[in-house]
């Protein structure tokens, strides 16, 4: 019983190495597995080695030209990889164009009102960043006489 | 010339060099197809198909690996891609035979012993055929044969043991 338990375990159940190690170990030793499976020698009767082909022709040599190169080997390409390498290239398109910073910013557009009381004063009426509306932010440094102006876009304000 | 000469004169492009170490082994290779697949032509077919693929390859052969344990790989594997389209041939007939009301029978395909000996081996399937050949005709290691095939050793053992039982089974029926 426990030999057809371990041929049946063997044969048909997925096996960590340790225990088809110990498997291994039985059926190399039990006398009753041993008894159901055929043995190297009667085995090789039932085929053919290469003493027993001596008299067989030899093989026709090959008409084999050059050797190709190996890096022409690597860049044989098949349709697998040529459509694996296009959308790799693809990718690698979308997330560069979306990470780095554009070569050519939107244009903004600023439209504001002097008081002509005073020069030194303004009212921003209208910004946009491209198509989008865009919100004044200023900033003062602390250094006297300096006020730093700039737009943002009001999404990125929120 | 020693085999290591030989085989480094074949590296460098050195066809004669390569043709020298193709004649020390060429019978085992073709002893292997054609315990493999059990017909004298095919197994001449796929044997040259090794050697001129081991030829085109040559540059990937591993120095510390033994030549013959690698050809012979490349034969198993040449001798499995036939099976394999072989299988696919023959049901495509079956198929056709069937519809047309005449089932096709597959050809009995001879083995290299005598008459039912040689067909025993190819009771047994592709993988199992291929692990026994080189484990027990060619004296490969389980790790070699895992190597080969592309498959884990455990799973060598149980193709080799599947097809002992089954090679036992039908030596004990035709008793």
């Amino acid at each position: 019983m426990a030999c057809k338990w371990v041929r049946f375990a063997y044969r048909f159940l997925p096996l960590p190495a340790w225990r088809a190690f110990l498997l291994d170990r039985h059926i190399d030793h039990c006398p009753s597995c041993q008894a159901e499976a055929l043995d190297d020698a009667a085995i090789r009767f039932l085929g053919t080695t290469a003493a027993a082909l001596e008299s067989e022709p030899a093989l026709p040599s090959f008409p084999a030209g050059p050797r190709p190169s190996p890096w022409r080997r690597v860049l044989r390409l098949n349709y697998a990889y040529g459509l694996f390498l296009a959308a790799v290239a693809v990718g690698v398109v979308v997330v560069v164009s979306r990470l780095a910073p554009s070569a050519h910013p939107p244009q903004g557009i600023v439209t504001v009102m002097e008081y002509e009381y005073d020069a030194r004063v303004f009212a921003v009426l209208e910004a946009r960043i491209g198509d989008e509306p865009a919100r004044p932010v200023v900033f003062k440094p602390g250094q006297p006489g300096l006020t730093i102006v700039w737009f943002e876009k009001a999404e990125k304000l929120n | 010339m020693t085999e290591e000469e030989m085989i480094r004169d074949a590296r460098l492009g050195d066809r004669t060099a390569f043709a020298g170490l193709v004649s020390c082994h060429e019978k085992k290779l073709l002893a292997l197809c054609w315990n493999m697949l059990g017909d004298r032509e095919e197994a001449r077919d796929a044997a040259q198909e090794a050697l001129l693929q081991a030829f085109q390859n040559f540059d990937r052969f591993d120095d510390g690996r033994s030549f013959i344990k690698w050809l012979l790989g490349i034969g198993a594997k040449r001798c499995l891609d036939r099976l394999r389209k072989r299988r696919t041939f023959l049901k495509y007939f079956q198929d056709y035979g069937r519809e047309r009301g005449r089932p096709l029978e597959a050809p009995a395909m001879g083995g290299p012993g005598d008459g039912r000996a040689g067909r025993l081996l190819q009771k047994l399937s592709p993988r199992e055929r291929a692990t026994i050949s080189l484990a027990v005709f060619e004296d490969f290691s389980a790790r070699e044969i895992a190597a080969t095939l592309g498959c884990s050793e455990n799973t060598v053992r149980v193709h080799l043991f599947n097809a002992r039982l089954k090679l036992k089974k039908e030596v004990a029926d035709g008793l």
